[in-house]
């Protein structure tokens, strides 16, 4: 198959290879390393590296430092597969993303499927998994 | 949109019924002019049981007048010269045509029309219906475009489904558009070539 796809809409296709890491519409990729080995398209992918404040005192209780205490990466987007597939993700399975590299991500949970023509769209949420 | 368009060809489309879905022109099937259909032509063809919008069996000739007069800019019961008009036009325009090529045109406009319709959950429908479907659209743009119901009765399905979009994006709910629905079908036979 020859597709390279455009990230600029209106532009026709061009190229001499199969490029899977468009980003028209954001339409990254996810692979699934353990569960399901399928690669499928995905919307909306939406990690968040959230931190919170900790703030150090002194006896007296008035504020000396403060650190940003980084959480756990976590995230949604909606995952495409053909409305006939029969591998649909569960928590615990673990995919990599095109947009966010070798970085590996569980599946925590997986929402209603919502049908659109011949697709099924399904929200899943995410956290980062630490090894 | 068809399934075997491609996504260069999508996007113009897109684009394209975007933009005229607002810009208060009429359309056309097989030559015949029609109004963009709105949930007030839904019902009435719903209640007239048209197979283009209830389907259960083939359409014929008799149903395709019948839609293409429940749709005309000319459409009033009570005018006879109005219906007079309408049908020398309508004959004018399908004499050379077959059932086929009228029907195909009808699906083509009904296709266009629902380009943007949103997902559907899957497998979590009702079991019985408890009003019409047309309420559940007021339900959701009157409250959020401070509408009346009987605004969006009268207005096309393709600007009652674009309202829709920002809505849902504010819900959580997932949008697409029909360009990307081409894109993904031909990244997913791009994937089964590869395989």
């Amino acid at each position: 198959m020859s597709i390279q796809y455009p990230t600029v809409p209106l532009v026709t296709p061009s190229g001499s290879s199969y490029n899977d890491t468009g980003s028209v519409y954001g339409a990254g990729s996810v692979t699934f390393t353990s569960g399901g080995s399928q690669t499928c398209d995905c919307t909306d992918f939406n990690p968040e590296y959230t931190s919170t404040k900790k703030v150090q005192k002194d006896k007296n209780g008035v504020p000396v430092r403060q650190f940003a205490l980084p959480e756990i990466p976590t995230g949604s987007f909606n995952m495409i597969v053909a409305s006939n597939s029969t591998q649909i993700p569960a928590p615990g399975w673990t995919f990599t993303c095109t947009q966010t590299g070798t970085m590996s991500w569980l599946v925590d949970k997986v929402g209603t499927p919502f049908k659109q023509e011949d697709f099924l769209i399904l929200p899943i949420s995410f956290s980062q998994k630490i090894n | 949109m068809r399934a075997d368009i491609a996504y260069p060809e999508a996007l113009a489309l897109q684009s394209l019924v975007w933009n005229v879905a607002w810009s208060d022109l009429t359309e056309d099937i097989c030559g015949v002019e029609v109004m963009p259909i709105t949930p007030l032509h839904f019902v009435r063809l719903a209640a007239a049981r048209s197979p283009f919008v209830c389907g259960g069996r083939e359409p014929n000739m008799a149903d395709v007048g019948n839609f293409l007069w429940c749709l005309s800019p000319l459409y009033d019961p009570h005018s006879k010269w109005k219906k007079f008009c309408h049908w020398l036009c309508y004959y004018r325009a399908v004499r050379k045509l077959t059932l086929a090529d009228l029907v195909s045109g009808i699906d083509e406009y009904m296709d266009e029309a629902w380009q943007d319709a949103p997902p559907k959950p899957e497998g979590k429908g009702r079991a019985s219906a408890f009003y019409s479907p047309v309420v559940s659209l007021m339900h959701v743009l009157c409250p959020a475009y401070n509408m009346t119901p009987d605004m969006v009765k009268r207005m096309p399905y393709k600007q009652v489904f674009q309202l829709y979009k920002p809505i849902a994006e504010a819900l959580n709910l997932p949008v697409t558009a029909p360009a990307q629905i081409a894109l993904w079908r031909e990244r997913a036979k791009a994937r089964e070539a590869v395989a």
